[in-house]
């Protein structure tokens, strides 16, 4: 779950974060700010996170209400029970990683 | 809100004048404090001699911040000290061209101005001669252009979503 | 048969002088649970101990000094929200003072004992994280979860008045939008009568406490002399023996008619600061219960916003029936007013300390400049000073202790 605003300094952070985590992953963007850069259109903020890293559930909100939040993680949870094994072995997946440059 | 202490007013700068006589450049009792514009070279000794002397005793730096004055191309720097014992607030401004933007540190006064300066150079492009480590702090490391001069845009220019005929810019 | 050992082989200095000491650095990264937002610090660390830090703040710079220069004055308050973010409405009741000064415009006495019932809970508010939060940095996770039950109630108690927990964006220049509801009367007296027994009972988990104490005292003391180079304010200010508070030096707001203590500490250590934080919350919650009494002893019962038509946006049902309000209302928001030139330097005691707003106005409808004096940005300097040497256990509760905010390291 990725919270609050993420600046360009910060983007190189996130993104060795998300690429040391293990398999399978799935990514929240949680708030106004990290879904699309928020009310701050300025010269030092990421423009919401699906710049750098895939992002399955966006969760707009400024901030998102507690209840909003956890309707995010079921959709997430949604997301999870559905999914098919042989996902994250599926070439579109290996394009979708290459499309953001994460090998 | 701040009381105008009028004594104390006199007392800082008739006190200024007497030992600093050319570099003051103007005085202006203002809505909240007394303002004093002062030459950029000696800004360093005014400062000292501010926060040393037994009876003005102005022991705090409150903030510093810098400014851009695009009509005259100068950038400038406001300092804001404040006198624990006396309880009295003044407000010292300095500038320089553009052209030349250095200013002496007030970082051996007051340790506290180390990272204002370092702010005040990373958003104007003051360079504080003398101070330890004058490096970015807020922006990203590799910028070259310095955000709040008047002229830099705010937005963000990379993005490609935005139909400007909307909203009439 | 027994290995012959040197009799020599324990002597100390030839064991030193044979293995060189070598330094490890230890990145106490941006993204980390003991860093309570994102800032870096980079320690060298000789075994345990540290030798050296050194910090990188801006991993969530905003531009909010840049953005102030293109928004007028009544939308630069959902900025100042998201300074400090802790206790939002401290900060955004110390911009509308700003303006006010700017503009000479003076508050009615209810609407002053309003702002004054407001702060004082974001004060509680933020303390309430502050020292839960050293709780949970030495361990004790319990009182975190209870103190964060009457947290919840707070955020209800904003949402009576203003719509939204967090960042709340409460008030307008010249008072609030709209008179706090009976229901927000109700929660705020229910808050008075249960927070002092659950502020005790936090208390009695961790004050005498052995393991606290022990992990607390002489861990992080600063002397007052560094203290005030650094520009300390506020309770880190107030732990190390200097009683500064601007309420009491400055008084704004009507301040100056109430009665409260100013609780100061000794050492400057952490438990100093925990201990100034906790008598702070017991005294805004006495200067809650004045400023109730004083409202209930005001005749007037109605005003929230100052009568000044210039620059005071108008309450909405006047806007739709009056033909002066809804002049005044367009005059305000399209920026047709004459904002007055000048320059105003104003500060509050925020939850963390002074915090400053310098105002420079150029008689357009926005700001020309705006800058914000955010205690944390200047006292999180002396954060390595303050380590050097000591393990890093200690650090960690030390910067908990200090109560460092991203959102106001940044801006």
């Amino acid at each position: 779950m990725v919270m609050g605003t993420v600046a360009k300094k910060m983007g190189p952070v996130l993104r060795e974060v998300y690429i040391q985590m293990a398999e399978p992953k799935w990514v929240i963007a949680v708030g106004a700010c990290a879904s699309s850069g928020g009310i701050f259109d300025t010269y030092s903020v990421l423009q919401g996170i699906d710049r750098i890293i895939p992002v399955d559930v966006y969760v707009p909100g400024c901030p998102p209400r507690p209840e909003q939040i956890i309707d995010g993680i079921i959709k997430i949870q949604e997301l999870v029970g559905n999914e098919s094994l042989r996902r994250r072995n599926s070439q579109e997946y290996e394009d979708l990683m290459k499309s953001y440059n994460i090998e | 809100m701040f009381e105008i202490i009028p004594e104390r007013d006199q007392l800082t700068v008739a006190k200024l004048t007497s030992s600093f006589a050319n570099s003051i450049d103007h005085h202006e009792l203002m809505k909240d404090m007394l303002c004093i514009t002062v030459k950029k070279e000696s800004i360093g000794d005014i400062l000292l001699f501010l926060r040393d002397d037994k009876e003005l005793q102005f022991n705090f730096l409150t903030t510093l911040c810098g400014m851009h004055y695009p009509e005259k191309d100068q950038l400038g720097v406001v300092y804001h000290l404040h006198s624990f014992v006396n309880n009295h607030r003044i407000r010292l401004k300095t500038s320089t061209p553009i052209s030349d933007p250095t200013i002496p540190s007030a970082t051996s006064i007051w340790p506290t101005a180390n990272w204002m300066e370092r702010e005040t150079y990373d958003f104007f492009g003051i360079q504080f001669v003398g101070h330890p480590n004058l490096t970015r702090i807020l922006n990203v490391d590799d910028m070259v252009d310095f955000p709040l001069r008047k002229e830099f845009p705010l937005e963000d220019q990379t993005r490609d979503d935005k139909d400007d005929s909307q909203f009439g810019r | 048969m027994a290995k012959e050992v040197n009799s020599d082989y324990w002597d100390k200095d030839r064991v030193k002088a044979e293995e060189p000491k070598e330094y490890n650095t230890l990145n106490v990264g941006p993204t980390h649970p003991a860093t309570h937002g994102v800032f870096q610090n980079i320690m060298l660390m000789d075994g345990e101990y540290i030798v050296s830090t050194e910090q990188t703040i801006g991993y969530i710079h905003r531009a909010f000094e840049k953005i102030a220069e293109r928004r007028p004055f009544y939308q630069i308050t959902p900025l100042t929200d998201r300074l400090n973010y802790c206790s939002a409405p401290l900060n955004n009741m110390g911009w509308h003072m700003t303006v006010e000064k700017l503009l000479g415009i003076e508050t009615p006495k209810r609407v002053d004992y309003l702002r004054i019932v407001i702060m004082e809970l974001a004060r509680i508010a933020d303390h309430i994280i502050c020292n839960s939060v050293i709780g949970v940095d030495s361990g004790a996770l319990t009182g975190f979860t209870y103190m964060f039950q009457d947290r919840e109630f707070i955020y209800e108690i904003y949402e009576e008045i203003c719509g939204s927990r967090l960042t709340t964006n409460m008030g307008r220049i010249g008072g609030f939008e709209r008179n706090f509801s009976p229901k927000a009367w109700e929660k705020i007296k229910y808050f008075l009568e249960f927070f002092p027994a659950k502020l005790k009972e936090f208390e009695t988990l961790l004050i005498r406490n052995r393991i606290f104490m022990d992990r607390t005292i002489n861990v992080g003391a600063f002397p007052l002399d560094r203290a005030l180079a650094y520009g300390f304010t506020g309770p880190n200010l107030r732990a190390c023996g200097l009683d500064y508070d601007v309420r009491v030096m400055n008084p704004y707001c009507s301040y100056e008619e109430f009665e409260f203590t100013v609780p100061v500490g000794q050492n400057g250590d952490t438990y100093d600061r925990f201990m100034v934080r906790q008598a702070e919350m017991k005294q805004s919650l006495s200067i809650i219960q004045q400023a109730i009494d004083k409202l209930d002893a005001l005749e007037d019962k109605e005003t929230y916003y100052a009568r000044d038509p210039r620059f005071v946006l108008p309450p909405k049902e006047k806007v739709y029936n009056n033909m002066e309000a809804l002049i005044w209302h367009f005059k305000i928001v399209m920026g047709e007013t004459d904002i007055p030139v000048g320059e105003v330097y104003h500060c509050i005691e925020g939850a963390n300390g002074e915090l400053g707003y310098y105002l420079v106005s150029d008689g357009g409808r926005t700001a020309s400049r705006l800058h914000f004096r955010r205690p944390g940005f200047i006292y999180y300097q002396a954060y390595p000073e303050m380590v050097q040497g000591t393990m890093l256990s200690d650090a960690i509760l030390t910067m908990s202790s200090m109560n460092v905010i991203a959102g106001e390291l940044d801006a």
